[in-house]
């Protein structure tokens, strides 16, 4: 029993609400950003679908780069925060893990916004230049946003891994283009090894994950997209394995986030 | 109101940083002076569910705070040194968004409660710039806005003045002298003044242990006749630090001011003086640099 007036706790959905809410708002600038490149992209366009040349602009994959993107996400979803140590944000009456992962739902909320908004404005200006774009796929880029979450809430110094993690694999890159591709077009320096080319070009690797594309690709070129795309058993069993590694990311980073208590 | 009772905590590096602190401390403005380093920071983020003390116990109006941290956080307002959270948000916004995380669900309740603090720590009229475009004053006022939302019964308060400029550090202490009156408000500090001005208890915290504690007024009456002052040339200090105790050095127009503990008149030119808190908290530091 205590004799002081102990105020509620608050519910769930509106700890998940509210981080949905706050992180939209933390996140203006980069909105900001994101609508001012697409406008200038538009108008460039635009220019391009009336010279008839705009083929270009919707041939290229944009997997890697959403894939990159929402590896990079959390890092402005937590920017600010304090996340290891004695942070302030704990003395409120909210468990530390939980409230983590309501702040990785709500960036996941607002990354699923931006991707449908991009996917929108992609396809819309493909339909008005007549062509058919290649697409990316969400739960791929849920995956990649997963692992960046459990990067950013695992790591103490998630920038410095990160920039070390970019420099080796400039490093690799440089030697994979030096060394090429084998004759069936796999890199060859990912079938050097077994466990790398079952991860990158095996039947539930990076590849089948981030192959979605290719159903909307179909529409144009069917019958030879057809033939190298991962039968739908395949790719959800890739997809849910990706996700499900991601989420075991999620929760061992979570792990750190523990509180911990005397009794 | 608040026990702490045996409190140590040793840091994995092996340092003890707080060694068997035993305090009750009441409803009222309770201060904590100690120089860098002495535990204050340790023992605020003990008591305020931050970390775990590796022995004793910590309890507040019942409640067992390292077996229900949850439960003293539902009545807890805390104002780290480092306060932290500076995102691209107004002021507004961030107490608004901590409302809802204190648990004050109602849209009209919240609302309520934000535009009150901000009136009350005289940030209204800069409700919806950026946080992170406050100066140091405002954010400390901000600190103690979010610190007040849910009517907390515990108020813990880590260096708060550091870095204020006078009219800002004289605004903030005005706040927490209101606050105070009806609740437990820890103030952690090295500024004596704040302590002295404020605080109807204290203790004096060095290397991790209790040094000190009672009223500002009767630990000043316990060294009264214990202090004398001399003005000396800046170079007989080295001479008179050999032959004296002294407790605080001050130059004044070009000449030192040198105050000295002794149980009897030194002699040697000494005024006997009345001291004050500031004499008490370095006796209470030369008493132990004394015993080690």
């Amino acid at each position: 029993m205590t004799d002081v007036t102990l105020h509620a706790t608050p519910r769930e959905r509106d700890v998940m609400r509210e981080q949905v809410r706050f992180i939209a708002l933390a996140l203006r600038r980069e909105t900001l950003v994101l609508a001012v490149v697409l406008a200038l992209v538009t108008i460039r366009i635009v220019f391009a679908i009336v010279r008839h040349c705009a083929a270009s602009w919707f041939d290229g994959d944009p997997s890697l780069a959403i894939t990159i993107a929402s590896f990079l996400f959390p890092f402005a979803v937590w920017r600010g925060q304090k996340r290891f140590g004695p942070a302030f944000l704990w003395t409120l009456p909210v468990d530390r893990g939980r409230l983590a992962l309501a702040r990785v739902f709500a960036g996941w909320v607002w990354l699923m916004a931006a991707l449908v908004v991009v996917a929108a404005w992609r396809w819309g200006l493909a339909l008005v230049a007549g062509l058919s774009p290649i697409m990316f796929t969400f739960a791929g880029a849920t995956a990649m946003y997963l692992f960046g979450s459990a990067w950013i809430l695992g790591l103490r110094h998630p920038l410095r891994w990160l920039i070390g993690a970019t420099g080796g694999f400039l490093l690799l890159g440089n030697l994979v283009e030096a060394l090429g591709r084998t004759p069936s077009g796999e890199w060859r320096i990912v079938t050097w090894s077994s466990a790398l080319r079952w991860a990158v070009y095996g039947p539930y690797g990076l590849r089948t994950l981030l192959s979605s594309h290719g159903i909307f690709h179909a529409a144009e070129n069917a019958a030879a997209t057809w033939r190298t795309l991962p039968g739908f058993a395949q790719w959800i069993t890739t997809t849910l394995s990706w996700l499900g590694a991601g989420l075991l990311a999620l929760w061992l980073a979570t792990l750190r986030h523990r509180e911990r208590r005397r009794y | 109101m608040l026990d702490l009772q045996d409190v140590s905590h040793v840091y994995p590096n092996g340092t003890r940083a707080l060694d068997r602190v035993t305090l009750h401390i009441p409803r009222g403005m309770y201060g904590l002076l100690g120089p860098n380093g002495a535990g204050k920071s340790t023992l605020m983020r003990a008591i305020a569910t931050l970390q775990t003390p590796s022995e004793g116990a910590i309890r507040f109006a019942g409640i067992d705070v390292m077996a229900e941290p949850e439960k003293l956080r539902r009545t807890l307002g805390y104002l780290p040194q480092d306060f932290g959270v500076y995102p691209r948000v107004s002021a507004y916004e961030m107490l608004d968004h901590m409302a809802v995380l204190k648990g004050v669900a109602g849209a009209a309740d919240r609302k309520a409660t934000v535009e009150t603090l901000l009136q009350q720590t005289n940030l209204w009229s800069v409700r919806k710039k950026m946080l992170s475009g406050f100066s140091g004053g405002m954010r400390q006022r901000f600190g103690i806005a979010q610190a007040l939302i849910g009517n907390p019964e515990l108020i813990i308060v880590d260096e708060p003045t550091a870095g204020l400029d006078p009219e800002e550090r004289n605004r903030f202490l005005n706040l927490l002298a209101e606050i105070g009156e009806n609740v437990v408000v820890i103030l952690s500090t090295h500024i004596v003044d704040d302590v002295a001005d404020l605080c109807a208890r204290m203790a004096v915290l060095a290397d991790g242990r209790v040094q000190l504690e009672g009223a500002p007024h009767e630990l000043i009456d316990s060294t009264r006749g214990r202090i004398w002052r001399k003005t000396i040339d800046r170079r007989e200090l080295d001479d008179y630090r050999g032959r004296y105790e002294i407790l605080s050095t001050r130059l004044v127009s070009g000449r030192t001011v040198i105050h000295i503990l002794a149980g009897a008149d030194p002699g040697d030119g000494f005024d006997a003086i009345d001291a004050g808190l500031e004499d008490v908290y370095f006796s209470a530091l030369a008493e132990l640099r004394r015993a080690a």
